[in-house]
């Protein structure tokens, strides 16, 4: 028997089992139905995780609460064994990242498929521009590629709104807006709509992983950027980049964590978030395209306008002093007139100063005056302009057509022909008249008649022939006129004849250069010869007939082609 | 200032929109407009010597084609059941669309408006119906968005009541 044996028989002997019992429990303060758990505890492996599995997570936070370890202790072990569990199994890791990877991955990537086709529509729309080829030298002289350069120009944007709309209540926390915008007093109903159009949208097309994130009308979009509590909802014009959602994106996460005890027991003040925009302030973002130097068109428009009103003002102010300074020439002009002064004073144009009973005023309508805008005032008076003083004279006098009046200063000169009787009486008469002092009288002799010849020659030169084209005959007409100018010809001959010149016909036939010069100046000659073989025939001695063609292009004269005309020249004996 | 969000509910034609219009503009339109959707209007009102702004969503009647989406009452700080007292058949919508409410704005004060008391004569609801709502708990206001009765009342009492 061993001692331990020997000390059990002892003490089963000495106590019973329960005193034993009782006894155990004095020392250690468990029953036995508590020993035997934590035996069972400590002998079963899978009850005693199980126990333990509660108090871990506990004990893991008071020991970095209480510092005994903190998270950069575990995290080494933490990033082991991920990249041990990579290095074995890289599809255990991944599987369990499949479901927060996958939206990520696909939302990033659409994004920047959205990104690289606004760019490349907008690259488009600068397509042999000036800009591009701008763009293209940029490059050249940059380290930057041509892509980079075209990326870069292509969002031109202007975030006009920003709304923090608070997710459930669809209330509106705070709003911001452009500067050049008005303060916008529906925003609290714009974001209440917002909220229902977004829970609408979301209810009615339930998609997994998917929110409503903008909605666009024309060129007009709504950026919706949600967080678990808040939304970020951004009125976008034109064309914004993707940087701009990744901007709202950051808000949206800022406003989460500054706001994280307003935003979660948000019970409708919402002075919190007005008090700090910051964030919403940082998504009002914009790139404006530069501004061409617009042309004021309305300025212009004004201007040219006003020009117009000023030229039409200028031209009537031209044009009634052009006529009044016409008439008034005129009256200064008019013989027995005598104009003292003239203006315009109330609309109406006057003029003063003195006229003879015999002149007559020039009537201001023909120069372009309504009589009622003229007022005339002029004074009668002796005027002794010679014009006045002349027609007094002849008024007096009753002088003969062959006799003509002058007067210069106080002198009435008589210039003609007039028999004795009534210069004897003018004689007496003149003198009477006011500002005649003197009389002056010239008799001219009667003019000698005309030499006949002179006026023969005249009817020669007057005489031409024109000939229809192929017609080298004379018609009846021309044959009389032929005739005449045989007759006349003959005359100027016999007459002059006796003189120390001799007479000599040019016959003149006309032509053009148009087609063939030569043959038309050898047709004309040949007209010209028939003409001059006719006269001859009629007895025109043929040593005054000299045939000459005339291009009509070559002088100033009225004759058409194929016309014959006459001109007679004296020449000297010794000259022939 | 305080916003508060306040729902419009009840079925089709029981006179949501002219009780929001009468309360917010005090007009009246005999002419019917179906609501598509959530209308939202807003009116201040004053309770307690504060000002409190309320966002009124005027949902879309309720009917058998057409079930309100819980989203939209979803953080109602309070909201309206309203019934057609010439419509019998608008109570038991009216109770569904409070059940409903209750789950998704847990809390939320509401009041029971027996619309159209100016169709007094016409009124399929009777005392014994209203009696019956009152028993459940429920806080009973006759209106009338034609002529304004008692809208004002209602506005108020349920801003006061969200505002304990």
């Amino acid at each position: 028997m061993t001692e331990q044996s020997k000390q059990n028989n002892f003490l089963s002997k000495a106590i019973s089992p329960a005193q034993l019992k009782e006894l155990r429990q004095i020392l250690t303060g468990y029953d036995s139905h508590d020993l035997e758990r934590l035996n069972k505890l400590i002998q079963d492996p899978e009850t005693f995780s199980e126990e333990i599995r509660l108090l871990l997570p506990l004990s893991i936070r008071k020991m970095v609460e209480n510092g005994d370890v903190s998270l950069q202790d575990i995290q080494p072990l933490m990033e082991e064994a991920l990249k041990e569990s990579i290095q074995k199994n890289p599809k255990t890791l991944a599987n369990i990242l499949f479901p927060v990877m996958m939206p990520a991955i696909r939302k990033a990537v659409s994004e920047d498929i959205k990104q690289m086709l606004d760019s490349i529509n907008t690259g488009l729309e600068h397509g042999f521009s000036p800009s591009r080829i701008i763009w293209r030298l940029q490059s050249v002289f940059s380290d930057k590629t041509y892509t980079e350069i075209v990326l870069s120009h292509a969002y031109i944007y202007q975030v006009k709104q920003v709304f923090l709309i608070h997710k459930s209540t669809g209330l509106l926390l705070a709003q911001v807006n452009n500067k050049d915008e008005t303060d916008n007093a529906e925003a609290d109903m714009v974001s209440g709509m917002l909220t229902a159009i977004k829970d609408f949208v979301q209810d009615s097309f339930q998609q997994e992983n998917s929110e409503l994130d903008s909605i666009t009308l024309g060129d007009f979009n709504i950026w919706i950027e949600q967080g678990p509590h808040a939304i970020l909802a951004a009125t976008v014009a034109g064309n914004a980049p993707a940087e701009l959602r990744i901007l709202m994106k950051e808000s949206v996460e800022g406003i989460h964590v500054n706001f994280a005890y307003e935003l979660e027991h948000f019970e409708g003040d919402t002075t919190p978030f007005r008090i700090n925009k910051s964030f919403l302030q940082n998504c009002l973002q914009k790139e404006e395209k530069p501004q061409k130097a617009k042309k004021p068109i309305a300025i212009i428009l004004m201007g040219l306008v006003l020009l117009g009103f000023a030229g039409y003002w200028l031209y009537n102010f031209w044009e009634s002093q052009t006529r009044f300074n016409n008439l008034l020439m005129a009256y200064e002009n008019t013989p027995g007139v005598f104009v003292n002064s003239s203006g315009k004073k109330n609309g109406t144009y006057y003029f003063r100063g003195m006229q003879d009973p015999l002149s007559i005023l020039p009537n201001p309508v023909q120069f372009g005056f309504q009589t009622k805008n003229i007022k005339l005032s002029f004074n009668k008076f002796i005027s002794l302009d010679p014009e006045m003083v002349i027609m007094r004279a002849q008024r007096l006098l009753s002088p003969p057509a062959s006799l003509k009046f002058h007067y210069t200063y106080d002198t009435l000169k008589m210039v003609g022909r007039a028999d004795a009787n009534w210069l004897s009486q003018a004689k007496k008469e003149a003198l009477k008249l006011p500002g005649v002092q003197h009389l002056k009288i010239v008799l001219i002799k009667p003019a000698p008649k005309p030499k006949p010849g002179k006026a023969k020659i005249l009817e020669i030169e007057h005489q031409l022939f024109t000939f229809p084209f192929g017609v080298d005959k004379l018609d009846s007409a021309q044959t009389e006129a032929f005739h005449k100018l045989i007759v006349n010809t003959k005359n100027i001959l016999d007459f002059n004849l006796k003189q120390d010149s001799i007479p000599v016909i040019l016959v003149l036939s006309y032509t053009n250069k148009l087609g063939n010069k030569t043959a038309n100046k050898r047709i004309a000659h040949a007209r010209a010869m028939r003409f001059i073989d006719w006269m001859i025939k009629a007895g025109i001695p043929m040593e005054t007939l000299v045939p000459k063609v005339v291009f009509i292009e070559e002088r100033e004269n009225r004759y058409p082609v194929r016309t014959v005309s006459f001109k007679m020249k004296y020449v000297k004996r010794e000259n022939l | 200032m305080i916003k508060k969000k306040v729902s419009m509910l009840g079925s089709f034609a029981v006179g949501k929109t002219s009780l929001v219009q009468q309360y917010v503009r005090s007009i009246f339109s005999e002419k019917y407009h179906t609501t598509i959707g959530v209308k939202i209007d807003q009116k201040i009102v004053i309770v307690d010597h504060q000002e409190v702004n309320l966002m009124l969503w005027d949902i879309h009647g309720e009917d058998d084609y057409q079930k309100v989406k819980p989203a939209y009452v979803m953080g109602s700080s309070a909201y309206f059941i309203v019934i057609d007292g010439t419509r019998r058949n608008t109570i038991e919508t009216a109770l569904e669309l409070q059940e409903m409410a209750a789950k998704v704005s847990e809390g939320a004060p509401f009041i029971v408006l027996i619309n159209k008391a100016d169709l007094k004569e016409e009124w399929e609801v009777t005392e014994t119906d209203i009696q019956s709502l009152k028993e459940k708990g429920m806080t009973v206001i006759t209106t009338s968005a034609k002529d304004g009765f008692q809208v004002e009342e209602a506005f108020l009492k349920l801003s006061q009541q969200m505002m304990k």
